[in-house]
């Protein structure tokens, strides 16, 4: 810093007096003011884990909520294609058939079945000895006659024969109507063949000749409705061959979608719904039980005693900074159903061991722990054994407690958490022929059913909890959101494989008390396998 | 990890530590330099409760932004730094007591007073805390701290000639206690 002007004049001035009266000079501040300082740093540190958990748990709904959104646009889009693909299909099945010269050249401007070269090759191929169509002679009359001698799958036609009538019936409106009033007026018409069946039994070709009206095919089509056994063969009398070949080209139309998936239901019908799932997964789990200075214990004994409270802090800080996580993992068995060839469902039992240490120099007697563990107590059953120190502080009553700390070799202490959960996930599968990648997320829910606090030598005793223990500080419940995006394999029809890096984001911390915790996360890779069970 | 417990951790160490957060750290450096600090905060504060109130933000601003600190000066001096400016701060928002501006020549052939004083640092302090406060500071930061007027106007956002005119009246009103402080002094001492 600069020197004032004053300074370099001679004599007492008024500068130099008041600078030489401060010069060096410091004044011992009072104890509360560092105090102070160390709880407003703390509240600073809790503000910034809580943002930071805030922060977590935005990320984790976010990507929850983008999965479900994706998820339910992606699932109307497919369910959307597959009924449209279906209607489409069994238009193609009906537009096929040869048709009337003159309908065929008003369907060719109808519409997208119409359309389709592949659908009217074959008619032609199957007609090589039929007459030209005449406007007043339906198209299957000819074709009843040869298709005695063809192939079953060639007697599907018969059925068209009907739609061809109503399509030659209805030729004028339908065919400039576009698609799907064409596919309305022919669906009625194959339901008025198959209603005709059980009500006139038998129609004579001129009467299949004749037009009919559109009040009678719209009675037909009702009909066809509210008889849901219309299509039942048993009541079919056989009083023509022409009416028998009906009925089993009828039924052999419905019966094709069965035996051409291509065309019809691939997705719904070609994979396995339920699934058994075994994962295993190897894991980083941070979990960490933090203990802040500013525990009820600390302000008792730094006020009795500043030394024990000086060692009680080095205590608290050495076991903060030296938590570190051990090999962690987790095993799940569950099952699988796959809603649409894409998305599916899981569930199942997980069991999940999350493990990590830290380091001590220092005994803790009394606090959470009984006075007669102190050293020197006579009376002490447990051979002057301190206790873990997170279990000391965590303890409920630990500030009604007389504290002692006792330095000593560093020793490590062992955590072992196991939980027993219940995930539920919703996952994306992309298929790639035989790989495929799975986007899953979903939530956790965990019961702690034991832990235990083991340190590695015989000054301080091993504190085991179970489930539902009272005592514990522990959280029994904990939920947890779940993130995973993998790589599978299909190695047979039946049987997969997949690996899938996971993270899995606690919603709440390990304990009780909600002291500046940090919510712990796993992260991990998940590997393993899937067998389909049924379709 | 070892808890740290050497007899004398280097200052870089302790700054390393304690921007990692470890509050032994900070602690030590608490106590190497507040008692200094408090010093610093008690010629800016008008009570001894202030004072400490001002140690207390001060510490808590060196710790936040300790990470800030890049060594190009003492530890000491960017933690002053940051006292004084605590301190400003603290006068702005507690006190309104804005002076008058009067712009008037100052005179620096009045420099050399000559006095011969005998008066403790209790009765310099209580001096310094009598003056209103936008005295004391600019007399605090120009004969003390030594920053030039122009800084002092960047500081408290006057102008130089201001901040120049302000200690012209501090300056005068402590010499005028001064002597009279040397007098009854004097008094005194041949009574």
């Amino acid at each position: 810093m600069k020197k004032s002007p004053a300074e370099d004049k001679k004599g007492q001035s008024v500068e130099d007096i008041f600078r030489s009266g401060f010069a060096g000079k410091e004044t011992p501040p009072p104890s509360r003011i560092w105090e102070n300082v160390d709880r407003e740093l703390e509240l600073h540190e809790l503000h910034r884990y809580k943002k930071q958990a805030l922060w977590y748990r935005s990320i984790a709904a976010a990507f929850l909520l983008l999965l479900l959104s994706a998820g339910v646009i992606l699932w109307q889009q497919n369910t959307g294609l597959t009924g449209q693909g279906s209607s489409l299909a069994s238009e193609q099945v009906k537009a096929g058939e040869s048709l009337p010269a003159d309908f065929k050249g008003a369907k060719s401007n109808a519409g997208l079945a119409s359309s389709s070269p592949k659908n009217q090759e074959p008619a032609e191929q199957r007609e090589p000895v039929s007459e030209p169509f005449s406007g007043n002679k339906p198209q299957n009359e000819d074709r009843q006659i040869a298709s005695a001698a063809r192939s079953t799958s060639q007697t599907v036609y018969a059925s068209e024969r009907v739609s061809a009538e109503a399509r030659r019936t209805f030729s004028a409106p339908a065919s400039t109507s576009g698609m799907a009033q064409q596919s309305t007026v022919t669906d009625e018409a194959a339901g008025i063949e198959r209603t005709k069946k059980g009500e006139k039994a038998v129609m004579s070709q001129d009467e299949v000749g004749k037009p009919f009206s559109r009040e009678l095919a719209n009675s037909y089509a009702i009909s066809r409705i509210l008889s849901a056994k219309g299509d039942s063969l048993a009541d079919a009398p056989k009083k023509s061959i022409m009416v028998q070949k009906e009925t089993e080209a009828s039924t052999l139309a419905q019966a094709q979608p069965a035996n051409e998936p291509a065309k019809k239901g691939v997705g719904q019908e070609d994979f396995y719904r339920w699934s058994v799932t075994m994962a295993y997964s190897p894991q980083y789990s941070y979990a960490p039980v933090k203990i802040g200075n500013s525990s009820p214990m600390t302000e008792d004994v730094s006020l009795a005693q500043p030394q024990t409270y000086q060692q009680y802090k080095q205590a608290v800080e050495e076991y903060n900074d030296s938590y570190k996580p051990a090999y962690s993992y987790s095993a799940s068995v569950g099952a699988s159903y796959r809603i649409n060839e894409k998305w599916q469902i899981e569930s199942g039992v997980m069991y999940t061991q999350t493990e990590a240490t830290t380091t001590h120099s220092y005994l803790i007697y009394g606090g959470g722990a009984t006075a007669a563990n102190m050293p020197g107590n006579f009376y002490s059953g447990a051979a002057n054994r301190s206790t873990p120190l997170v279990a000391n502080v965590l303890q409920t009553d630990a500030s009604a407690q007389p504290l002692y700390v006792s330095p000593t070799d560093q020793y490590s202490t062992r955590y072992k958490y196991q939980q027993i959960g219940l995930p539920v996930r919703v996952a994306y599968r992309l298929n790639m022929k035989k790989a495929y990648a799975l986007i899953s997320g979903g939530i956790n829910m965990n019961v702690l059913v034991q832990n235990s606090i083991m340190p590695e030598t015989d000054q301080v005793q091993a504190i085991r909890y179970g489930l539902n223990d009272k005592d514990s500080p522990f959280r029994t419940m904990q939920w947890a959101t779940s993130t995973s995006i993998g790589l599978g394999y299909d190695v047979t029809r039946k049987m997969s494989i997949l690996v899938a890096p996971e993270f899995v984001y606690s919603l709440s911390p390990m304990v009780r008390e909600n002291q500046q915790q940090a919510n712990p996360y796993q992260l991990g890779v998940n590997i393993g396998g899937r067998w389909r069970l049924t379709k | 990890m070892k808890i740290l417990k050497s007899k004398d951790p280097t200052e870089e160490d302790l700054i390393k530590r304690a921007i990692a957060g470890k509050r032994e750290a900070q602690h030590l450096l608490y106590q190497k330099y507040a008692g200094k600090m408090l010093a610093v905060s008690k010629r800016y504060a008008r009570t001894d409760f202030e004072a400490e109130d001002i140690l207390q933000d001060s510490f808590v601003k060196v710790f936040l932004y300790l990470k800030s600190f890049k060594g190009d000066c003492p530890l000491e001096f960017w933690i002053k730094r940051i006292v004084i400016n605590t301190s400003l701060k603290h006068q702005r928002s507690n006190r309104h007591l804005m002076v008058t501006e009067h712009e008037e020549e100052w005179d620096e052939a009045s420099e050399q007073d000559g006095i011969d004083s005998q008066i403790g640092y209790e009765e310099l302090l209580q001096l310094v805390r009598e003056l209103p406060p936008r005295y004391q500071a600019v007399f605090n930061l120009y004969a003390i701290e030594g920053f030039s007027h122009k800084e002092i106007g960047e500081m408290l956002d006057i102008t130089e000639s201001t901040s120049k005119s302000q200690y012209s009246r501090a300056r005068a009103s402590l010499r005028q206690a001064l002597l009279r402080l040397n007098q009854q002094y004097h008094e005194k001492v041949s009574g």
